[in-house]
């Protein structure tokens, strides 16, 4: 074993015979016992080099003994010369970023970094606090320093490297995540980076660029047009975010990214003339806490039988008859702590029969298809009950009207209050009122929901009629969902009804189904099902969308021709392999006006392994870790431009939004649900929103569609007999400012 | 996705819906940028792929150079990376072909693991003791404070300046063998003093 050992430690060493490498090289491909020994002595010398190393740095730095260093003392490694790093002026253009952590007052979180000395007039910001930097202070992702007239601050991060703050600086460690990152928001900063010797990459992002640092010198000036990289020593790689360009710089050799640079390749968005910010409906039901019809049966829940019979309901949905001692019984507005609207209400109906009513309601009058209902809201909501049906003349066409409407509700479907909310957006998209279900099966012409169908389950969605009269009561462009199984009928018949109605100024945007590209969810297996199924090979599920989109997209423009109110869309992730993989199949890229990228203002934060950690988590925590996706969103935003050429750019789901697990069936339970959702309506959210739709404007000046946790609403107190305030919800705070900038 | 999918025994609150889809935010744009995830997965796998390329290649300018390599490689093909498998078997992968393309050029007399199953044993290895190693780790990094005076410096020129051992001679004025032979002894004092550790805490 001896014996071995030393040729082991000879082969490290690069000192060993080549009959004894040999011979060793047979013992390890033979035996996992040697293997074992030849990886773990390789392992104890990578441990023991990086374990002397960070002694070294620590003790240069002072960390752990108290002691600190005056700027003019020199750096071992700075004194040594072969690593004394770089000077690098990051201006970053991050002053949204600073200026969002105004008003965060915690100081607690992880030290990112230390000062380790300090001349001159320098601050140190807490939230809305203001202090003089003092040597030894500990820096974490909630301060800032900035850098007086004459001050120069030096600051030191635990592996030794160190950043040397000039007049006029205006810096911040950022994240608790690996102590990597900083922003520079302003001025000047010289940084000697030591030298990862072990090569543990350092990622320095500017707003135009990338360089990934392993142990060499340069030198990054940032300004807002440009950034210039020159390598003096060893090689950088240099990323141009928006050329998405490559190169490894060489000594000698300078690299320079930015708009001043790459004005030239930067595809041009159509933009338009003002924000686009629109919105994406929620799902409604009976206990919604939005209520958009002023005939609130349209939100019933389906019939329910008093016994196991199952109960005969024809194609609409209705109750075509009733077995002996069967009733059917329907509610809405229940689970809404009585907020929504008190008074008279009108139920008509057409049919012979007899309805009952319960509940919250009381009736007070009736006459054949009509009756007259005294509400009290509460928590019940209004009940009715199917107790007789004429089977020649069944019971249909329920109506319910909120007092005061039922000789208008033909005319203005649509409650005011709910009007009022989102008047002014761009885009009504179809989202939760998206006609869909599940299954393989086609979705056929003859399935396609109607005006005057019976009660529906809150899942599969509106009739498109609601969304088009919806989208023309706000003046507003449409966004259709189709359902991800339709034929080529069921789109032909939906073109011809939205081409009758649509008016001029008004663009309709089509999407075929929801996520198809993500075989995570049940719509994506079907997708690779139907692409596997055809043959597609690699990606055969993004490829099939992309074709299938592509024959949807021909199949209503059969109907509407050239029309350049229909706008053609593609929805994927932001991962651009994918973007590449759809656009380049075929000709698909050439078929289509719009891709539409997710963009909510997502945090993962807790794991599949141990997803009850997340009921550790407090809202500050919460909401840092949800702001943290704004730093650099500006430049993703721009690198997603470069890739996607000649096509419009538009964010579909932005609002607030945590999940437990990246895996898109998370195993979290409701209990996990509703813990994180209560984070949703924090304070902090509108500044958040704001700043991402400010950015997204900024960067693409297209649309973006809006999804707000409107469910938050419940926690809101209200008095009872009146709609939900949507002005309650922080996120409808962040939005209505820009909302309220369309209303023509 | 309705409520009762993701119930488990608890009573949805009534009236409240969970979202139709949960997405993965880091699908999106509304996402923790994706070099700190990179940063995070590589700073935890880069020993194990270290003492790997470490393991095959010997020489000690080499094993810089293809880390360098396989850094680089792993970075701009994270996107590719397959969430469902360990970081650590894909970046071992990477350093695996990485460290291929170098024995190409290197000259003969390395010949040590030329032999691709040698390559994959060595791999499959790395993987399993990844553990294990972290609590070596540990230990070395506390056995270590006890390392002072002749010991300390030669480790610190060997380790942390770079030093070859004839280089530490001529600074110490040794002969480099008895700066070979005295690193041995401070490597050899070292493991002991983790195993002890182990022991210690095994017991």
């Amino acid at each position: 074993m001896e014996r071995l050992d030393a040729d082991i430690e000879a082969w490290l060493a690069g000192t060993l015979e080549d009959d004894a490498a040999s011979r060793l090289a047979t013992r390890v491909r033979d035996d996992p016992a040697v293997a074992r020994r030849v990886l773990m002595a390789a392992r104890f010398e990578t441990d023991l080099g990086r374990a002397v190393h960070a002694r070294g740095e620590r003790r240069a730095l002072g960390f752990g003994s108290g002691r600190q260093r005056s700027l003019t003392s020199t750096h071992p490694a700075a004194g040594r010369g072969a690593w004394a790093l770089a000077v690098a002026a990051l201006l970053l253009v991050a002053v949204g970023i600073i200026a969002l952590r105004q008003g965060l007052a915690p100081t607690t979180g992880p030290v990112l970094a230390t000062v380790i000395a300090v001349e001159g007039p320098a601050q140190l910001r807490t939230g809305t606090r203001t202090e003089p930097v003092t040597v030894g202070a500990s820096l974490t992702a909630h301060h800032q320093v900035v850098v007086d007239g004459g001050g120069r601050v030096q600051v030191g991060i635990e592996d030794g490297s160190t950043f040397t703050l000039l007049p006029g600086a205006h810096f911040a460690p950022v994240t608790s995540v690996d102590a990597a990152r900083f922003y520079l928001a302003t001025g000047r900063l010289e940084a000697a980076v030591t030298p990862h010797r072990h090569h543990h990459p350092m990622i320095i992002g500017t707003p135009h660029a990338e360089a990934t640092v392993m142990g060499t010198r340069f030198t990054l000036d940032v300004s807002s047009q440009r950034t210039d990289l020159t390598v003096l020593t060893g090689q950088v790689r240099f990323d141009d975010r928006v050329s998405r360009e490559r190169a490894v710089v060489i000594p000698g050799m300078q690299r320079s990214a930015g708009p001043a640079v790459t004005a030239a390749i930067l595809p041009r968005q159509p933009r338009d003339p003002d924000p686009r910010v629109g919105i994406e409906l929620s799902q409604i039901g009976p206990s919604s806490i939005e209520q958009p019809f002023v005939d609130v049966f349209r939100t019933a829940a389906p019939w329910r039988g008093n016994d196991e019979r199952p109960l005969q309901l024809d194609a609409q949905g209705w109750v075509r008859e009733l077995a002996a001692g069967q009733t059917a019984e329907t509610f809405t507005c229940r689970q809404l702590a009585g907020r929504y609207p008190k008074g008279r209400y009108v139920c008509r109906y057409e049919g012979a029969g007899r309805l009952e009513v319960g509940g919250d309601a009381r009736l007070v009058a009736q006459a054949p298809g009509r009756l007259e209902l005294e509400v009290d809201p509460s928590d019940d909501g209004i009940v009715l009950r199917l107790v007789a049906t004429d089977a020649d003349d069944p019971v249909r066409a329920i109506r319910l009207f909120l007092p005061g409407h039922e000789n208008t509700a033909a005319s203005q479907p649509f409650h005011s209050a709910f009007l009022d909310r989102w008047r002014g957006a761009a885009v009504i998209h179809a989202g939760g009122w998206a006609e869909r279900r599940s299954g393989d099966a086609d979705y056929t012409l003859g399935e396609r929901l109607t005006p005057g169908h019976g009660p529906l389950a809150p899942e599969r969605g509106r009739p498109l009629e609601d969304t088009l009269a919806l989208a023309h009561a706000l003046g507003a462009d449409l966004w259709l969902r189709l359902p991800h199984q339709a034929t080529d009928s069921y789109v032909t018949a939906a073109a011809e009804l939205v081409h009758s109605q649509l008016k001029p100024d008004q663009r309709v945007y089509l999407e075929l189904g929801r996520d198809l590209w993500d075989g995570a969810w049940e719509p994506g297996r079907y997708a690779l099902a139907q692409g596997e199924a055809a043959g597609l090979g690699a990606h055969a599920g993004v490829r099939w969308y992309a074709q299938r989109s592509c024959a949807v997209f021909a199949a209503w423009q059969a109907v509407s021709g050239a029309d350049p109110r229909v706008v053609r869309v593609l929805s994927a992730s932001t991962k651009v392999w994918l973007l590449e993989e759809m656009l380049h199949w075929r000709d698909t890229a050439e078929h289509v006006d719009v891709v539409a990228v997710l963009a909510p203002v997502g945090a993962v934060v807790g794991t599949d392994e141990d997803p009850d950690r997340i009921f550790d988590l407090d809202a500050i925590t919460v909401t840092e870790l949800l702001r943290q996706p704004l730093h650099g969103l500006d430049t993703r935003l721009l690198t997603l431009r470069a890739t996607l050429g000649h096509l419009r750019l538009v964010g579909v789901r932005a609002g607030p939004q945590l999940v437990v697990s990246q895996k898109t069936t998370a195993p979290a339970t409701w209990r996990h649900h509703v813990h994180l959702a209560g984070f949703l309506n924090d304070p902090d959210i509108r500044t958040i929103l704001s700043e991402w739709l400010h950015v997204w404007n900024r960067s693409t000046g297209d649309v973006i569609l809006t999804a707000l946790p409107l469910d938050r609403l419940r926690e809101v107190p209200g008095p009872a007999g009146e709609p939900v305030d949507a002005s309650g919800l922080q996120a409808y705070q962040a939005v209505a400012p820009w909302l309220q900038r369309q209303v023509p | 996705m309705s409520a009762s999918d993701h119930d488990e025994g608890a009573a949805p609150k009534p009236g409240v819906t969970l979202p139709e889809n949960e997405r993965i935010p880091d699908e999106g744009l509304g996402t923790v940028p994706q070099e700190w995830r990179f940063t995070q997965l590589w700073t935890a796998a880069q020993p194990t792929v270290e003492s790997y390329v470490r393991a095959i290649l010997g020489d000690r300018a080499a094993v810089d150079d293809v880390l360098q390599e396989v850094a680089m490689a792993v970075y701009t093909q994270f996107e590719r990376y397959d969430t469902s498998r360990p970081f650590v078997a894909w970046a071992l992968g990477i350093a695996r072909n990485k460290a291929r393309d170098r024995q190409r050029t290197q000259a003969r007399q390395h010949q040590f693991v030329r032999d691709p199953a040698v390559l994959d044993a060595l791999a499959a290895v790395a993987e399993e003791i990844d553990e294990e190693m972290e609590q070596r780790r540990l230990a070395l990094h506390d056995c270590l404070n006890a390392v002072e005076g002749r010991a300390d410096e030669l480790l610190r020129l060997h380790y942390h300046d770079g030093h070859e051992p004839r280089d530490i001679a001529d600074k110490l004025g040794l002969q480099a063998g008895h700066v070979r032979v005295l690193l041995n002894r401070v490597r050899a004092t070292l493991k002991q003093c983790v195993e002890r550790s182990l022991r210690k805490r095994g017991s």
